[in-house]
């Protein structure tokens, strides 16, 4: 194409000067035309001024790359780890975790009163509200006394488990998500703060003793899921601590944490986890399990179990 | 940069990371960090998201290179890791609102964006050549933040390692012919923002 007559477009005058024409005779072409041609040529030395002042605006910190290969290694030996600085330095993230924490459990309170209203239910025979339904429910289930219920709500499941549920069990039983999520936010929401009261008095809790107290203070118990997103108790401190509090033949397997939320994997012996969760309630601190917090009965859900040794998997959830 | 570093080439590097030598992958992190930056700088004209981004793109690429396939170029896989993370920040910002960083020499402007000028008499020596080009890079730094996001990634692109107009589409997802229309709108638009 000859540019003779016509000048160029401003696409054919930039990709010129990228060197990036389609054909060495466009190429050829166009340079004689911007030699001869004034005003084409002063918009590529326009073009050429602005690429480089553009170059110029890049400039590079001195410690990029140290940085990146660090946080690299650190992504490499916690694979799972938050970067909290990112989350400290955004409030807006947690606000917005925050509500989608209250919607969410708003959401799970409402299916909860659906699933709590199935004929017979705990709470239909407490509260009469389907007395007569509960009736013919009682009658069939004498018909068939051979058949037990599986638990249907949380109320129910809690009160299925025995008496000293806290000691390990091979088989977990599985909670719906209804089931999970716990009637009292509402109650929490309603207080105006989201706070964790003690399970118990500091240095009065033993394992065995947790789950009766436990179902006496469900509400307690329940509010922790909501510290435990919301709020950074200070654990950093704590976890410091960590390996000062274990007994002496624990052994501290695997530390994690996600936002407030410490984790720690801890080979230790019944009898020392006992102590150690008296040292957790002088500390202020509750032990739950990461995967049924709101369930009172599993302070510490079994990995491994051999004689007298067992691996615990135990999350801190500060107050 | 060592020189030895630039021999390896980066699909040796990635078999040397794949094999168990994590230390291949500080190789390219030291030779890919500055770019990365430099990208989502550009997109994002923000130093600190910028810096965000390009180790959040190296920490991803660090897992995921065991499952990188090498159906592309490692550059041009990253390249495409950075911008999509940069855009996921740029919208991300723009939904929240930018929190505009103003520095104490930019422009004061009214209401409607109008720049308020003072006249001031008229130097008696012409600012000599590196002063003017530091005006101008002022003038462009401000100008490319006004810039749509698309005709800002392609811009970028071609400046920081001067890539082909193939490669960019490559990265950006576009045709040739779009790549070649956005760069030349871009300098086009920004040539009429600071009136050269």
């Amino acid at each position: 194409m000859s540019w003779q007559d016509n000048c160029p477009t401003l696409e054919n005058l930039s990709s010129w000067l990228d060197g990036q024409q389609e054909s060495e005779a466009d190429t050829h072409d166009l340079e004689q035309h911007i030699e001869s041609c004034e005003e084409c040529g002063d918009t590529v030395k326009d073009f050429q001024s602005i690429d480089q002042a553009v170059q110029q605006s890049l400039a590079i910190p001195d410690d990029l790359s140290e940085q990146i290969i660090d946080a690299c290694k650190a992504a490499d030996r916690h694979p799972f780890r938050l970067h909290l600085g990112r989350l400290k330095r955004s409030s807006l993230v947690l606000k917005w975790a925050a509500a989608a924490l209250i919607l969410f459990s708003a959401a799970a309170i409402v299916l909860t009163d659906f699933s709590d209203k199935e004929p017979g239910s705990v709470k239909d025979v407490a509260t009469g509200v389907r007395k007569e339904t509960a009736e013919k429910e009682g009658e069939r289930n004498q018909k068939t006394p051979t058949r037990t219920r599986k638990p249907t709500s949380a109320v129910e499941l809690q009160q299925a488990q025995p008496r000293n549920a806290f000691r390990p069990t091979n088989k977990e039983p599985q909670l719906r998500a209804s089931q999970k999520i716990p009637r009292v936010v509402s109650h929490a929401e309603q207080r105006g703060r989201y706070t964790v009261e003690p399970m118990q008095p500091a240095g009065q809790v033993t394992p065995e003793s947790r789950p009766q107290n436990v179902r006496e203070k469900n509400n307690s118990i329940e509010t922790i899921k909501h510290v435990w997103i919301l709020k950074d108790y200070g654990l950093q401190e704590f976890s410091k601590n960590m390996e000062d509090l274990l007994p002496e033949d624990a052994r501290l397997i695997e530390h994690t944490h996600a936002g407030a939320v410490e984790q720690w994997t801890i080979l230790i012996s019944n009898e020392h986890l006992r102590q150690l969760v008296e040292k957790f309630d002088k500390h202020g601190l509750s032990l739950v399990s990461p995967h049924e917090q709101y369930f009172p009965s599993r302070q510490a859900s079994r990995l491994t179990l051999s004689d007298d040794t067992v691996r615990y998997k135990v999350s801190v959830v500060g107050n | 940069m060592s020189n030895t570093s630039r021999t390896v080439s980066d699909k040796e590097l990635i078999q040397r990371f794949n094999e168990g030598d994590k230390t291949a992958f500080d190789t390219l992190a030291e030779r890919y960090a500055q770019k990365a930056y430099q990208i989502a700088f550009g997109v994002l004209r923000n130093r600190e998201d910028a810096q965000e981004v390009a180790q959040d793109a190296f920490v991803r690429m660090y897992k995921a290179l065991p499952s990188f396939r090498g159906d592309a170029e490692f550059t041009t896989w990253m390249y495409r890791i950075v911008v999509n993370l940069s855009r996921n920040k740029y919208r991300w910002k723009k939904t929240r609102g930018f929190k505009r960083e103003t520095s104490m020499d930019a422009p004061i402007e009214d209401e409607e964006g109008n720049r308020l000028t003072i006249d001031l008499e008229e130097p008696r020596s012409q600012p000599d050549e590196e002063t003017q080009f530091h005006e101008l890079q002022d003038r462009v730094e401000q100008e490319i933040n006004n810039l749509p996001p698309a005709y800002r990634e392609a811009l970028i692109l071609r400046n920081v390692e001067e890539m082909n107009y193939e490669q960019i589409a490559e990265i950006l997802g576009c045709k040739l012919g779009t790549i070649k229309s956005r760069i030349a709108r871009a300098r086009e638009e920004l040539r009429r923002r600071i009136e050269l």
